[in-house]
């Protein structure tokens, strides 16, 4: 298996909590992703892609820097979303009930290591 | 004063955020992120733009629509409650119209709203005139007109043209 599919696996696998996760480029494409069932990646990319630019715009407009994570709570699940360095964007979805703080320390052990991958995936790409 | 929105939208490199920035008097909100394929720019809109303009009594909010189909699910949100769209095609790029017919259809189908035609690059030699495109589109020759995005008083001059049209011939759909 891929070594970045293998990340994300991981974090799906090990945590209960977490059902899919979606590495995305800013522009909205797919970069890998893994996910308990199904999932409509090609879409989620795309939505990821528009929350974290939107979200970039807003903490802009009121002089507070750049989002370090945006958390979505709705009736039944939660999203994270967190930015990768400057080429990709994660989106996080987990169950309703999770720990926010736990999910952003899980997340946060995998996040220096998605983005070395990240880095090789995108060079082999460009290459 | 009233206040209107108008979406303005329009396939990939149509002038979309270029025409949002050139008309708009306050600060435009815009959610360009660098392309990683190629798309004849290096940006592309993943969100919105957004910006404002006063035309004689009216507040015109304008909300920038990307363009790429994979954030069609922005074409939906946006287009919430909107008086009318301008819907921007590129002049000078043919090979653009078939896909530009295609996401016309869709907001033809699906709203039942005034809206006109902005065939954009008219400061270019060879680019078709407003009324090829009105031809290619099949719609009458009045619901296209020509705009160069970049020039303000040519934006605004559009978007006069829309205010026109609907204080002329009203808040519904103006053909079928």
């Amino acid at each position: 298996m891929d070594r970045l599919k293998a990340i994300l696996q991981d974090l799906v696998d090990r945590s209960g909590e977490i059902m899919a996760v979606v590495l995305a480029t800013p522009d909205g494409f797919p970069v890998e992703f893994a996910a308990r069932g199904n999932i409509e990646v090609d879409r989620q990319a795309a939505v990821i892609a528009s929350l974290s630019s939107l979200a970039t715009r807003s903490t802009e407009m009121v002089d507070i820097g750049s989002p370090e994570e945006i958390m979505i709570t709705s009736e039944r699940g939660r999203m994270f979303v967190y930015r990768v360095g400057t080429k990709a964007t994660l989106g996080v979805i987990t169950a309703r009930d999770v720990t926010a703080g736990l999910v952003l320390l899980k997340v946060r052990q995998v996040l220096p290591d998605i983005a070395s991958e990240l880095d090789r995936v995108l060079s082999r790409r460009e290459g | 004063m009233a206040e209107i929105k108008v979406v303005i939208t329009g396939p990939v490199g149509s002038g979309k955020t270029t025409f949002v920035k050139s008309v708009s008097q306050t600060p435009v909100i815009e959610t360009d992120e660098v392309s990683t394929v190629d798309i004849g720019k290096g940006t592309t809109t993943v969100a919105l733009d957004f910006g404002t303009v006063r035309i004689e009594d009216v507040l015109i909010r304008l909300f920038g629509t990307p363009g790429q189909e994979r954030f069609s699910f922005m074409w939906e949100d946006l287009m919430v409650e909107a008086t009318g769209f301008v819907f921007l095609v590129d002049s000078s790029n043919p090979d653009s119209l078939p896909k530009a017919r295609r996401m016309l259809q869709f907001y033809m189908s699906n709203y039942k709203i005034p809206f006109i035609i902005g065939a954009t690059r008219q400061d270019l030699k060879r680019v078709w005139s407003p009324e090829d495109i009105a031809a290619y589109f099949m719609l009458p020759e009045w619901v296209v007109r020509g705009v160069v995005a970049t020039d303000r008083e040519s934006a605004r001059d559009l978007l006069m043209y829309f205010l026109e049209l609907l204080k002329r011939k009203g808040g519904r759909r103006w053909i079928d």
